[in-house]
């Protein structure tokens, strides 16, 4: 084990692990220095080898620590921690040669690993930079161990990967994939998100956030920011203070391929429908985004009865979905209102709110009619309401307290005292929570939805007109609706959003944006490449995918990169050799005669350099000094190949100052 | 039975390997003569990628399966820099050496590369020896010495080397056979006899020889110029007695003729030895000695070029020499 393998070990190792200190205990990272301190220590001589009765005491306590900091549980977190010690324990039993090539594989083991966790763009470059530094730590192996730098391994290691790029990426793109043959522990994501309930206050927390949802892109024109209501949650059960949903009567799923009846054929499309792909963050939930009534969904999800749409399973990965719609539909049209099946959309709890409850009685009174009753309402909402991040903490008559005494709130008060007073006064309503607008990405025209766009709106049923949807927030902040959440907060407020590249600078949000695109490129065409965009390709390519034609193309495309890549690498040095420190040798000579002419000394035509130099010499003592020197060294270029001396050899004859030459006669 | 056809399978690609890769007297490496597996580690290599592919398949990870490919397309790409590791390496042979009877032969070998390119971590191989490794810079030539026992008089055929490498990654093994034209040569086997076979008329049965030699004390003699300093009498010197060579019988030099028709052996190799031996003797001793054999005389001399041109002849005596040239 040399120093260099030692050094080239540690380096790999502190790559590999960073990443993973992220997400396991922290003491695996005391360990690891612990141990390199060790090993180091035994490189020196000063320390020895664990014996057998340290090695046990020091796996002992590992897995002590381990079940101590994670529990017995079989977790995602558990395994990859057991990896990790594994590997680094490993490094104190390196002896061999094939020690060290055995904690090289383990080290790309672990750099597999860390991609369950991170798979953004920049994972993949730092995954680049971790392969480059293993690789070269393997190939100064069988390298001149000595006189090779660091960087020069990681130079040839590097220029043997970007080699293997093209058939790596053949591979990636043509060998079949397949369905997961069993079930992983999968990473506990500790992501923010809409819940499937929402009290006072929830959505201002969310707003905080600026973790991205989802990305969506329109086949044609991206419709005007206040027609973008994204659907997640339909909430109907209200208990005096949370609004929650309904699991009972949600149960009526369909799948785009089921033929249209039951209650899809109550949906009225009407208008162009609008097409839009979405690539939506994985999130512990099985619900997705929607916006319109959708009429072609992807084929995995499902539609429920009031137009959200959901996974089957929770989201514990990336998904990506086609969704054609209509802004523009009818629900429930022709249903009658003395219906069962509005009933959950009449609850209210039986007590509670009682001045909502008798204003609104006394409202509908008045104004005689539900159009004029939301319009009267929505007139109380713009007279004196504020909008804002940070209401006043309301007690058990949330909606009182809210509509007649503090009257400041986020969307999620004004929907729900809206949905309260809706349904004070019979009309079948609900709360609606999904996100609203959504953040236009100039350089690839898509929408970022993050979390701070979240937004509860409500629906009302209708007699003839069915289920309509509207926005309470509109009446007290429409900028909120037409521009997003920033420009409807004021100043102070905005300080509380987080975001990592002030927006008040253009080159910052523009250099923000080339990233986001960048990465959600990568999301599309890298991280979501699957059997399907893989079908879609291949078919483009071969225009029939039948698995011998797949065959042919990685056959024929690998054997022929390979061959290029040979070709390539053989005609750079496929000139026969001519030792190059030979022939400038003999050009930095005639320099030198050029210099010695002028003080009047010619080599014959049959003189040596080295007698020429010695007949100056001999008539001319004081050149001794620097001559000599230059003789040795022009020999030593031009007959030992001893190309190292180049340099110096010019660098002596440029500076060679000839002093008075001597009387010569 | 398994072992039996590999190791059957194992000598006939040696047997097809020899043919196409004959001797020579230069022997350059090209495509035809350079084998491509991979290792263990290789193959090792292969299931981790495996292992990924699987774990990526099983996460629907994308980016562990593109790792996952990108080990196979290294090992893909590591087939053509370990086959370029060999290409173009040019063997030549440098001097012949000799060797003593059971000792190392030693082969020196220059080795160079056809083209401009860095040839790394190769390895030769004689037989089960050691393998010697070597790393080629662009435009360098490189003298290798290989060894392998000297085990018969004569000259000794270099045999088969095997260059093999590891190179880059030591994934994938690259090997080829030279087999080059070239020699050492090896002395006899020295065998003491009880007196030295010497011509008649010069020293025979009547002149007994001492076996005792060189460092018998004899006396004093006056210091001549010139003579080894560890034989001058310090202790007298420092006494003031003048200098003064301490006398040894083998300080005398005297003169003796070797000659194989007073050898009195029916075996003709045990008669090489036993002249073999007496070269050696009369060599240490600083003697003046001749060498006849029936093919040709080595004439009087002494010194170390004079030992190696006897034992030469010696290693060259008789048919048999020429027989084991030539395999």
């Amino acid at each position: 084990m040399t120093r260099q393998s030692l050094l080239w070990l540690f380096a790999v190792q502190s790559l590999v692990l960073a990443p993973h200190y992220f997400s396991v205990p922290g003491w695996i990272g005391l360990l690891w220095l612990g141990v390199c301190f060790w090993r180091w220590k035994i490189f020196r001589g000063a320390w020895n080898y664990p014996g057998k009765l340290a090695k046990t005491l020091i796996v002992l306590l590992a897995t002590a620590g381990l079940v101590l900091s994670l529990g017995k549980g079989f977790s995602l977190i558990a395994m990859v921690s057991l990896l990790l010690v594994g590997s680094i324990l490993k490094l104190l039993e390196i002896k061999t040669r094939k020690d060290f090539v055995l904690l090289l594989f383990i080290s790309l083991l672990v750099l597999a690993t860390q991609f369950i966790f991170f798979d953004d763009f920049l994972a993949a470059v730092y995954g680049i930079v971790c392969l480059t530094v293993i690789f070269a730590a393997l190939l100064q192996l069988y390298q001149q161990a000595d006189a090779q730098p660091f960087w020069l391994q990681l130079r040839t290691s590097g220029f043997m990967l970007v080699q293997a790029i093209p058939i790596m990426v053949l591979l990636f793109v043509a060998m079949p994939r397949l369905g997961a043959f069993w079930s992983m522990p999968v990473p506990e994501s500790a992501k923010t998100g809409l819940s499937d309930s929402m009290s006072p206050g929830d959505i201002s927390e969310l707003s905080l956030s600026d973790e991205l949802v989802f990305r969506a892109t329109f086949v044609d024109k991206i419709p005007a920011n206040e027609q973008l209501y994204w659907r997640s949650l339909v909430l109907s059960v209200f208990d005096g203070r949370r609004w929650s949903r309904d699991r009972w009567r949600e149960q009526d799923l369909q799948s785009s391929l089921q033929p249209i009846a039951g209650w899809r054929e109550q949906i009225d499309y009407r208008g162009d429908s609008i097409r839009y792909n979405i690539v939506a963050e994985p999130f512990a939930q099985r619900w997705l985004y929607v916006l319109g009534a959708a009429q072609v969904w992807s084929e995995e999800l499902l539609l429920g009865r009031d137009l959200h749409l959901q996974a089957r399973a929770p989201l514990d990965k990336r998904i990506s979905y086609d969704v054609t719609a209509t802004l523009d539909y009818g629900l429930d049209v022709t249903a009658e209102k003395n219906e069962k099946r509005f009933a959950p959309f009449l609850q209210l709890p039986v007590q509670g709110n009682p001045q909502t409850r008798q204003i609104a009685a006394d409202w509908l009174r008045e104004t005689g009619s539900v159009d004029a009753l939301i319009e009267k309402l929505f007139a109380y909402y713009r007279s004196d309401f504020t909008y804002t991040l940070q209401p006043p903490l309301l007690g058990n008559n949330s909606v009182d307290e809210f509509l007649w005494q503090t009257r400041q709130g986020f969307c999620e008060h004004f929907a729900s005292s809206f949905v309260f007073f809706m349904r004070s006064v019979g009309v079948p309503a609900r709360v609606l929570v999904g996100y609203q607008g959504g953040e236009l990405n100039r350089a690839e025209n898509y929408l970022a939805i993050r979390q701070r766009d979240a937004h509860a709106w409500a629906e009302i049923w209708l007699q003839g007109r069915g289920w309509v949807s509207v926005d309470p927030t509109s009446a007290v902040a429409p900028q909120r609706i037409r521009s997003g959440i920033i420009e409807s907060l004021s100043a102070t407020e905005r300080k509380l959003l987080s975001r990592p590249f002030g927006s008040s600078f253009e080159l910052f949000k523009t250099l923000h944006q080339q990233w986001d695109a960048l990465n959600f490129q990568w999301v599309r065409w890298v991280l979501n490449y699957d059997s399907q965009l893989q079908s879609g390709l291949l078919s483009q390519l071969l225009d029939d995918v039948s698995p011998w034609r797949v065959a042919l193309l990685v056959l024929g495309v690998g054997a022929g990169s390979i061959a290029l890549t040979f070709m390539l690498l053989f005609l750079r040095e496929r000139r026969r050799y001519r030792p190059q420190g030979e022939h400038a040798a003999h050009t930095i000579y005639r320099q030198l005669c050029k210099k010695l002419k002028r003080a009047g000394f010619a080599p014959e035509a049959s003189e040596t350099p080295r007698q020429f130099l010695s007949r100056v010499i001999a008539r001319w003592p004081a050149m001794a000094l620097p001559l000599t020197p230059i003789n040795d060294l022009f020999e030593r270029l031009a007959y030992a190949e001893q190309d190292e001396v180049l340099a110096e050899l010019k660098q002596s004859v440029r500076y060679l100052r000839l002093p008075r030459p001597p009387r010569l006669f | 039975m398994s072992v039996f056809t590999l190791a059957s399978f194992r000598k006939l690609f040696l047997f097809w390997a020899a043919k196409r890769s004959p001797r020579a007297a230069q022997v350059i490496l090209r495509h035809r003569g350079i084998y491509v597996l991979p290792g263990r580690q290789g193959l090792a290599f292969l299931l981790l990628a495996g292992l990924l592919w699987l774990l990526g398949t099983n996460y629907q990870n994308n980016l562990i399966l593109g790792l996952a490919f990108f080990l196979v397309s290294i090992l893909l790409l590591s087939i053509i820099h370990a086959f370029k590791n060999l290409l173009g390496l040019t063997f030549v042979p440098a001097a012949t050496h000799t060797a003593a009877f059971a000792e190392t032969a030693v082969f020196s070998i220059l080795l160079s590369s056809q083209y401009r390119s860095q040839h790394c971590a190769i390895q030769l191989l004689l037989d089960d020896a050691e393998p010697v490794q070597v790393d080629l810079k662009p435009g360098q030539t490189v003298q290798v010495t290989l060894g392998i026992k000297a085990q018969q008089r004569g000259w000794l055929p270099l045999p088969r080397i095997t260059v093999k490498s590891y190179f880059p990654f030591g994934l994938i093994r690259a090997w080829a056979y030279v087999d080059l034209e070239h020699r050492a040569l090896v002395f006899p086997q020295a065998i003491a006899s009880s007196a030295p076979p010497l011509a008649l008329g010069q020293g025979g049965e009547g002149q007994g020889y001492s076996l005792q030699s060189g460092d018998e004390f004899q006396g004093f003699q006056t210091y001549q110029p010139g003579s080894p300093l560890s034989h001058i009498a310090w202790k007298q010197y420092a006494r003031g007695a003048g200098m003064h060579l301490k006398d040894y019988r083998a300080a005398q030099a005297q003169e003796y003729r070797l000659d194989w028709q007073q050898l009195r052996v029916r075996d003709p190799e045990l008669g090489w030895s036993y002249l073999c031996y007496w070269v050696n003797h009369f060599a240490q001793g600083n003697h003046h000695f001749a060498l006849m054999l029936p093919d040709q005389t080595i004439e009087m001399g002494q010194g170390e070029i004079h030992r190696i041109r006897a034992l030469t002849a010696l290693a060259l005596a008789g048919g048999n020499a020429t027989a084991a040239s030539d395999r």
